[in-house]
């Protein structure tokens, strides 16, 4: 079943500016772990931005989860559908970690005798327990954004959206984000995630992969079938996955095999 | 910097910290009207100069508020010292009885008694200082907000934005350390492109725009994402929250209340019979007037 379905989405941020979202339709199965590609101002932010319904004045139609966006369902639908952003400092709300994640739980009104043990549950599923009554200057980004992902997930969401979450943290605070994600998926697998990323490496994981340029989308399917074609990718800037170049490399270097082999494969043609 | 160090918050966990921040609010405020009460007697005034004295003490060793940084912050009140005593010595009072003449500046006499007056301003002020410090030390900023919104709660009848007003606040305070580093930041590339903070007035001045503008900018920036993160978890500034941090009243509390409030109501006793004293001894007068001196 589509949990999310765009229809000819079209939006500019000023009557004077081009279409930074010009005619997009996107429809996304419930339980998929999207990626959204495409290089800087290719509106991948916008579109995350006008499906959470912060930008009200688009033209087209976004349904999420059964709901039609709009002003009367839009309370309803911001308890389906939650986004953690790029910079881990402008989305800490709180005063320490705790009051971070109380945040989205006083707004939806959860009785002060729960909200204590969810908190709790929650910080202990991000691995943050030890933190609760730490400040956020006294955290590392990496920190930061798995708190602001607990904050997200305590409100019970059906999706959740990250606007490159990854992008601010180094390598070690990246794979401790990713496997929190992959965990989350684990757990819930009803759990829809779409994950805008400049990451190839993370987008070759995912389960569809959706290409933005110019406000389109341009390209959009599973992995293999996205990202199977090295020179293509680098003609749209993006990153050519570990993966992709080590069999164009060997095919050109004479050997035959197929674009959308595994890695196991790729190493038993190798050895044989 | 470092100014702003005074009265920051110390998390340790004495009675003082543990009562309730909007009871700490109440009883600084009847403390501090106390204190401002002006006695007729000098007598008197000096008696319970000491009494205040020696309570301040005690709660500044109960709620371990450190001496140290008190007399560091009233090292920077010497201004404020000196334009009380010219305005005490250049505008001379005709009310008082006794001028005792201390000595003489180009035939203009200056009294003890001026001295003593802006003497006693500064003594009160000093305690109102500590007040201050024992509350914001002993009281999470948050919780100075939380209590500060329970006390404009009434206004919400003519429509007071009392929630909005203590959730900007509130906010103003998570980004104050955020807004710092970035300071330091932008500071540092603009000393890196030549920007000159230290030295000369005009260098200054176009230094510190060259700091102002961007820092703007980035917390224009910062504010704009911030409203986006609160609005995606449900806020709404209108809408019924509940809350995680409940305000509670306990039994220490009411002790507190109880025990300033006696105290208090002592000071407003004193005071009516006070004023309508007449005569009495007069401390200052008895110490003037003895020869010699
Ligand atoms: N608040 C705004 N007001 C006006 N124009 C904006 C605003 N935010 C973005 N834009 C413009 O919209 C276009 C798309 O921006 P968007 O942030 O969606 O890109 P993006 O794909 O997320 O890029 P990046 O990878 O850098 O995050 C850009 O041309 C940008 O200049
Ligand atoms: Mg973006």
């Amino acid at each position: 079943m589509n949990i999310i379905e765009v229809k000819n989405l079209t939006y500019s941020y000023s009557e004077e500016q081009i279409n930074t979202l010009h005619n997009v339709n996107l429809t996304i199965k419930r339980g998929d772990y999207v990626s959204i590609l495409g290089h800087n101002g290719s509106g991948k932010s916008t579109l995350a931005k006008v499906i959470m319904g912060l930008c009200p004045n688009y033209q087209g139609t976004i349904t999420i989860n059964g709901k039609e966006l709009n002003k009367e369902n839009l309370a309803a639908i911001r308890k389906d559908i939650v986004m953690v952003f790029q910079n881990p400092d402008n989305q800490f709300i709180g005063a320490t970690v705790e009051d971070d994640i109380a945040f989205g739980l006083e707004n939806a009104q959860v009785p002060h005798k729960e909200m204590r043990d969810i908190i709790l549950d929650y910080a202990n599923k991000v691995g943050m327990s030890n933190y609760l009554d730490k400040e956020p200057s006294n955290l590392s980004g990496g920190q930061k954004q798995r708190v602001a992902i607990a904050g997200v997930l305590a409100l019970n969401p059906k999706i959740i959206i990250f606007d490159e979450s990854t992008s601010m943290l180094d390598p070690k605070g990246k794979k401790e984000i990713y496997g929190l994600i992959s965990l989350l998926k684990k757990n819930n697998p009803d759990l829809t995630v779409i994950s805008i990323t400049h990451d190839i490496e993370e987008a070759y994981l995912s389960d569809y992969i959706v290409v933005m340029n110019h406000g389109e989308v341009i390209k959009e399917g599973t992995p293999n079938e996205v990202l199977k074609n090295a020179s293509e990718l680098a003609k749209q800037n993006l990153d050519v996955p570990f993966q992709v170049k080590l069999i164009d490399a060997l095919n050109k270097s004479g050997f035959d095999i197929k674009e959308d082999a595994s890695l196991e494969e790729v190493g038993d043609i190798v050895c044989r | 910097m470092d100014n702003l160090t005074f009265g920051r918050y110390s998390p340790y966990n004495t009675v003082v910290h543990k009562l309730d921040p909007r009871n700490k609010i109440f009883l600084m405020i009847l403390f501090m009207v106390g204190i401002f009460f002006q006695f007729k007697l000098w007598s008197v005034s000096l008696i319970m100069s000491g009494v205040y004295l020696i309570i301040l003490i005690i709660i500044m060793l109960l709620s371990r508020v450190s001496f140290v940084q008190l007399f560091k912050s009233l090292g920077s009140m010497w201004l404020m010292v000196v334009f009380l005593l010219l305005i005490y010595i250049f505008i001379p009072t005709t009310t008082h009885k006794i001028e005792p003449e201390a000595f003489k500046i180009f035939n203009y006499a200056v009294y003890w008694d001026s001295f003593c007056r802006a003497g006693y301003i500064i003594l009160r002020l000093v305690m109102m200082l500590s007040l201050t410090m024992i509350l914001t030390s002993t009281t999470k900023p948050m919780d100075m907000t939380y209590a500060f919104e329970w006390y404009m709660t009434p206004l919400k009848l003519i429509r007071f934005p009392a929630h909005e007003i203590a959730m900007t606040l509130s906010i103003a305070l998570r980004f104050i350390p955020t807004l710092l580093d970035e300071t330091n930041r932008i500071m540092k590339a603009q000393e890196s492109r030549g920007a000159d903070f230290s030295h000369g007035i005009g260098r200054r001045f176009r230094a510190i725009i060259s700091l102002m503008i961007p820092l703007f900018v980035s917390a224009i920036d910062r504010s704009e994402e911030l409203a986006n993160a609160m609005e995606v978890r449900g806020y709404d500034p209108r809408a019924k929250r509940t809350k995680y941090r409940l305000l509670r009243f306990h039994f220490k509390d009411l002790l507190a209340f109880v025990l300033i409030g006696c105290i208090f109501a002592g000071i407003i006793t004193l005071f009516v019979f006070d004023q309508q004293s007449t005569g009495g001894i007069d401390i200052l007068q008895v110490i003037f007037n003895v020869k010699g001196f």
